[in-house]
């Protein structure tokens, strides 16, 4: 049997689908809708969404199958999740790679496998919308087609989901989902020792002062361009929290303090050196930046944010407009 | 032939479709996907995903049919919203409602029917998911519930247009709905010789109100006044809100002097209460400006237009009045 290989984005991947905050959560009738439709397009007994995590598959949506995840060493979505368009297995007994899998050997006894990625707009691809059945057989053109739109309208419905937890003004997600975030990233370095993260958190220095001297509006100009400006400095595989008010966090994934200190630099120096415009008025604004890195005895996420919560004040009471790194 | 029969809530289902925004808009993939499905799924050669309009059956989205609408009176989804379930005609040739249709006893010769009626708020079907096909048949249950299901998707999306189109802290629609609205609305009063009838209103010097309670305050005060209004409202009314403290109503088949009185309990409400929460709240009073229309009124922005003249003559008027111009 041939374990799925990791896509070469599988970070970014794995934080493009814990964005979507969508893991372990309860079964819904959309998705469960578009998977009825599925199996009876395809005539088929099992249809899945199957989102594929570190270590596991774990099924948003399932027609079919009573288990809710497996192992993703044996799934066959790992395989589907590393082609473009669609991947087919036909008749998994006569296929090296499958044939002594446990899910051909055993229960359920795939025979067809038909697996559509799951891709997202960002471009990684975070599981797949497929059909299943214990019979070798195919499927025509116009049903591998119809399964194809069947997966777009998967991947549309995990964007409204996401708008949800997204603040309208700064496109940054919520309080929330930097706390489920945190979380999900916890556990995958507890799974992958060595690895370790960092969290910063950015607060706008004199904010109330902008408010008050050019009103609301103004403020949110601010509030955007600062947005634009840290999206501008970060990979992929980090993500921009909007804290509330003019707080802001970033959670920088597989990054020690040291290289998250830098990003933070970055960002600190491109707000210093850029002029917003106001009506007809330049003006500029600066932040302070609190940075920690995550430690293994770290019970909860609020562990880390106090951490750098209190490594943002330093930075704010040594004269703000400077990074500090917690100690 | 008999044409379909009109729904009970025929008024208020209009004005449900027309809140939608979707007549007259683009194609959208959102809606061209659920159709091609729904054609392969039930092996249909036709598939319109439609929305029955005052005269006209008018197609979001289509599957072997080149034409953008047809007459209402000939259209077999205009009998399926009369009912909250499928209509399913195995052949059309076989019902008396159908056999005579031009559309079974000639091109392109219909036999087989099966309609999913979209349900919106206040259960109102204000269009259909359905599938053709050319000779007599029978669709499997899994074919049937696999229907009912993208039926179900595609209510969610034109859900999800009016969503958007909404103000969160009042409920009141947008002022792009506003010109949808006042558009179908017109063309709607010019095919059945009806008038309606639209009144501008804003809260008189509301920046004092954001001034003693704050924009958070403000903003409940806003969120109160479109609630007493809403409340006094009938099921054909809608409310906008154009920005800030400004609102419209759009009173749908109502000549002036209907509105005229309506729009003054509105004012009535606004300028006796008091708004807010209940520990923070001021009393204020609030200036309209009303006008009619019909079906000459093709422009929806000259209307808008209109009530703006009338509401600035209420402004200019000390506020706290309502000023109809006929």
């Amino acid at each position: 049997m041939l374990e799925p290989a990791l896509p070469p984005d599988e970070i970014e991947r794995l934080q493009a689908l814990y964005r979507y905050d969508v893991l372990d959560t309860p079964a819904e009738e959309v998705f469960d809708r578009i998977t009825r439709v599925a199996s009876a397009l395809a005539e088929v007994p099992i249809c899945l969404i199957s989102l594929i995590d570190g270590d596991r598959q774990w099924f948003k949506s399932k027609v079919g199958l009573d288990v809710r995840e497996t192992p993703r060493s044996i799934s066959f979505c790992g395989h589907a999740l590393l082609e473009d368009g669609h991947f087919i297995v036909s008749d998994a007994t006569k296929d090296a790679r499958f044939a002594d899998n446990p899910l051909v050997t055993g229960g359920p006894g795939i025979r067809y496998y038909m697996g559509i990625p799951l891709e997202v707009p960002e471009g990684p691809k975070i599981g797949t919308l497929c059909v299943i059945d214990r019979e070798p057989r195919e499927l025509s053109e116009s049903t591998k087609a119809c399964l194809h739109d069947l997966a777009m309208m998967v991947v549309r419905e995990m964007e409204l989901r996401m708008a949800a937890t997204t603040d309208a003004l700064t496109g940054a997600l919520n309080r929330r989902m930097s706390l489920r975030l945190i979380s999900q990233e916890t556990s995958r370095c507890a799974r992958n020792p060595g690895q370790t993260f960092s969290f910063a958190m950015l607060d706008l220095d004199r904010f109330k002062a902008i408010n008050d001297t050019w009103g609301h509006d103004a403020g949110d100009l601010v509030l955007e361009s600062v947005a634009r400006a840290c999206h501008s400095c970060l990979r992929g595989q980090d993500t921009l929290f909007r804290l509330g008010g003019e707080e802001f966090g970033i959670l920088f994934t597989d990054t020690p303090m040291a290289e998250a200190a830098e990003a933070a630099e970055r960002i600190r120096a491109f707000l210093a050196d850029q002029s917003i415009l106001i009506g007809t008025e330049m003006i500029s604004v600066t932040a302070s930046i609190g940075v920690a890195e995550h430690r293994e005895d770290d019970v909860a996420p609020p562990a880390l944010v106090a951490r750098a919560d209190k490594a943002l004040y330093e930075a704010k009471n040594q004269g703000r407009n400077r990074v500090q790194v917690a100690g | 032939m008999p044409a379909p029969a009109m729904p009970a809530n025929e008024l208020a289902r209009l004005q449900a479709l027309f809140r939608h925004d979707v007549l007259d808009t683009q194609g959208e993939d959102a809606f061209d996907r659920i159709s091609r499905v729904a054609g392969i799924v039930t092996d249909s050669p036709i598939v319109l995903l439609g929305m029955i309009d005052s005269g006209r059956h008018w197609f979001k989205a289509k599957v072997g049919v080149d034409l953008l609408e047809s007459p209402r009176e000939l259209s077999f989804c205009g009998n399926t919203i009369l009912d909250h379930g499928p209509l399913l005609v195995p052949d059309a040739t076989a019902d008396s409602r159908f056999s005579d249709n031009p559309l079974v006893a000639g091109a392109p010769g219909i036999r087989f029917y099966m309609g999913i009626p979209l349900t919106v708020e206040d259960g109102a079907n204000i269009g259909t998911l359905c599938v053709f096909d050319l000779k007599p048949r029978e669709l499997s249950d899994g074919q049937k519930s696999a229907l009912n299901d993208l039926a179900m998707l595609a209510t969610r999306e034109l859900e999800l247009h009016r969503i958007a189109t909404t103000d969160s802290l009042t409920g009141a629609l947008d002022r792009k709905v506003a010109l949808h609205m006042l558009e179908q609305e017109a063309k709607r009063c010019a095919r059945e010789g009806a008038q309606f009838s639209f009144a501008k209103f804003d809260l008189d010097q509301f920046k004092r109100v954001n001034d003693a309670l704050g924009h958070d305050g403000g903003d409940d005060v806003i969120a109160a006044v479109a609630r007493t209004c809403r409340e006094r409202l009938r099921p054909q009314d809608t409310l906008f809100r154009l920005g800030g403290q400004e609102f419209a109503v759009l009173f749908a088949d109502t000549p002036s002097s209907e509105a005229e009185e309506l729009a003054g309990r509105l004012k009535q409400a606004v300028n006796e209460g008091r708004h807010g929460t209940a520990s923070k709240n001021v009393a204020l009073t609030a200036s309209f400006g009303l006008v009619a229309g019909s079906g000459e009124d093709g422009d929806p922005q000259a209307v808008l237009t209109r009530a703006e003249r009338a509401h600035y003559a209420a402004k200019r008027g000390g506020g706290g009045q309502l000023v109809a111009m006929h």
